[in-house]
């Protein structure tokens, strides 16, 4: 059995190789810091900004801040003033200042329908300068999905309460149109009546020249009927008139308020599927990621096109 | 010592975890080949749920969509799948048109399993006809095509049941026997019923009522562990006949009203007329009796 001696080839220098397997591995560790520190941007030059708010919902330390889709820094503190106003202080990457200007306005919005919440960052006008440190930038509420709800519940329950009414006004058995109505058909079976005497008459005319006493008796009462009833229907006239012009005006504005919630409402409606589109597609993404690695792969089995089992009894 | 070896342990299994993490991963199916599967299973979810018109649809789709990236077997296999939809839905000439394009196309060569497989398509449709020597022709296609493929077993139980249809009882149990020990051995538990069924029918043909009664249980017991409601009313209706043959009536009719329960309960008119049926002329053999 070989002895190792302090005089194998394999312990010269060693102390030299170990110091250098050390300062490799010491020099590594501080290479995957400064990586790690460079992208979470540790080693960026900031800017603060602030923002003052109402409340400070829906706002977190750390948040991201973005401009035009870009990550350009994160909400750095929240704090409470002495009037109970949110001063919300934002440290933004310096190279991204030069688009941040005094009529820049921050706003709090969410990315997508179901998606984080981020400070969203206007770019400001040529004219205007670039915001300094420490300065402060406006800030406004994006109207949330529950605030549009709200506002489009608002503008219909007025339409539909409208169109309830004239739905009752028009059913109702003593109201006026439903009054016309019965008048005219009652007016048209005495004209129909009419009609049959006036028939009878004309055909018994040749040998009956008796019985035109009576027919034209019962015409004339007839005629008296009609004259009561268009006299009726003369007097009953322009109040239906004005109903139906109330109800048309009534109408009219229903329309006008639909057209109005639809016109306020429309522009919104192909930003909110596009968003919804997007989650969707991100998530497909994303699940289609998750199923491509290890070990979740070899758990799911890729669908597999197949032939029916086309039974031999049936 | 110890810890020294239970430390080499894990570095050997956190070794053996990384290298399967290598490990190869599963083909990548395009989009196109993705949409198409997933409508095949779309469309096959439908056909079971009995919504033929619907799986008609999406097979339409696949059929698009594989023609469209010329993938042959994708082709032939939504043609014969369409080919099964028509067959069901009673559309014969397109459920023929459809296996005829598998089995008549030069252009494309497909699959001797898919030719088999439009080849059975055609020998069902024959069948449906009453056409059972052309049908007999097809069967024998069918299985010239197929060698060693696992729808052997379902082939030779067609070929039984048109051979007992023709009364010759011999073949039938011989073809049928055939596919019994096929569909064993490929663990096709719904064909293995049938050829249960069909030696059952076989023999009740053959007046081995008794055996024939057994074979009935044992294709009841297997259709029940499938869950095949139709298939369970026809074992019924099988034993409740061959009792009735055997002028057992009261035993006969109490399978009958199973097999009617079964019916009612899948709301299945015609099997709920059928055993009707069989129970008004069980019933008037015993009063004549």
């Amino acid at each position: 059995m070989a002895v190792i001696k302090e005089t194998d080839p394999r312990f010269i220098n060693v102390e030299k190789k170990i110091g250098m397997f050390v300062l490799i591995a010491i020099a590594g560790i501080a290479l995957v810091i400064a990586f790690i520190g460079i992208q979470q941007d540790v080693f960026t030059s900031k800017t603060e900004i602030y923002f003052i708010t109402d409340s400070g919902e829906g706002i977190t330390e750390g948040m991201a801040v973005k401009l035009s889709g870009f990550k350009i820094g994160k909400v750095k503190k929240l704090n409470l003033d002495d009037v109970a106003k949110v001063k919300v202080e934002l440290s933004i990457n310096t190279r991204y200042m030069k688009w941040i200007k005094t009529d820049s306005k921050a706003r709090l919005a969410k990315e997508g329908l179901i998606g984080d919440s981020i400070i969203e960052i206007t770019p400001g006008s040529a004219k205007a300068s670039q915001i300094a440190e420490k300065g402060m930038i406006s800030f406004a509420r994006a109207r949330g999905l529950s605030d549009i709800a709200e506002e489009l519940k608002e503008e219909v329950t007025p339409v539909l309460t409208e169109i309830k009414e004239i739905i009752h006004y028009v059913n109702d058995p003593q109201g006026d149109i439903k009054h016309t109505l019965k008048n005219i058909s009652k007016l048209s079976d005495e004209v129909f009546t009419t009609k049959q005497h006036l028939d009878n008459l004309l055909k018994d005319a040749g040998g009956s020249m008796k019985k035109i006493d009576p027919l034209l008796d019962s015409t004339k009462k007839t005629m008296t009927t009609v004259e009561s009833m268009v006299q009726k229907i003369d007097k009953d006239l322009p109040s239906m008139m004005e109903k139906i012009d109330k109800s048309l005006t009534n109408v009219q504005k229903m329309t006008d308020d639909i057209k109005k919630a639809t016109e306020q409402s429309a522009p919104k409606i192909p930003s909110l599927v596009e968003k919804g589109d997007d989650i969707a597609g991100g998530t497909k993404e994303i699940i289609d990621s998750v199923k491509k690695m290890w070990p979740i792969r070899s758990f799911i089995k890729n669908p597999e096109e197949k032939t029916l089992k086309v039974d031999s009894y049936e | 010592m110890n810890s020294i070896k239970t430390v080499s342990y894990l570095l050997v299994i956190l070794c053996l975890l990384l290298v399967s993490g290598c490990g190869s991963m599963p083909p990548v199916l395009s989009d196109a080949q993705m949409s198409a599967a997933e409508l095949n299973q779309k469309a096959e979810a439908a056909f079971k749920r009995g919504n033929y018109k619907t799986a008609l649809s999406f097979y339409d789709e696949a059929l698009k969509i594989s023609r469209s990236i010329e993938s042959i077997d994708s082709i032939a296999i939504n043609l014969i799948n369409k080919a099964a939809v028509y067959r069901k839905l009673g559309d014969k000439i397109n459920a023929h048109k459809c296996a005829d394009e598998i089995l008549n196309i030069s252009y494309f060569s497909f699959s001797q399993i898919r030719l088999s497989e439009a080849s059975y398509v055609k020998a069902l449709l024959y069948v449906d006809e009453g056409k059972y020597s052309t049908a007999s022709e097809w069967t024998d296609k069918a299985l010239a095509f197929c060698k060693g493929c696992n729808t052997e077993g379902r082939i030779y139980n067609l070929k039984g049941k048109i051979a007992l249809i023709n009364r010759d009882c011999t073949s039938a149990i011989s073809f049928v026997n055939k596919g019994l020990a096929l569909n064993k051995n490929h663990e096709d538990t719904d064909e293995t019923a049938n050829s249960l069924r069909l030696l059952a029918d076989a023999k009740a043909v053959g007046g081995e009522y008794s055996e024939a009664i057994r074979l009935y249980e044992e294709a009841l017991a297997a259709d029940k562990s499938s869950g095949q409601g139709r298939k369970i009313i026809m074992d019924l209706m099988g034993i409740g006949g061959v009792l009735c043959r055997q002028g057992k009536s009261e035993d006969a009719v109490k399978y009958l009203k199973r097999a009617l329960s079964v019916s009612e309960a899948i709301d299945d008119k015609q099997s709920i007329k059928d055993v009707n049926t069989m129970i008004e002329k069980c019933s008037q053999t015993s009063g004549k009796r």
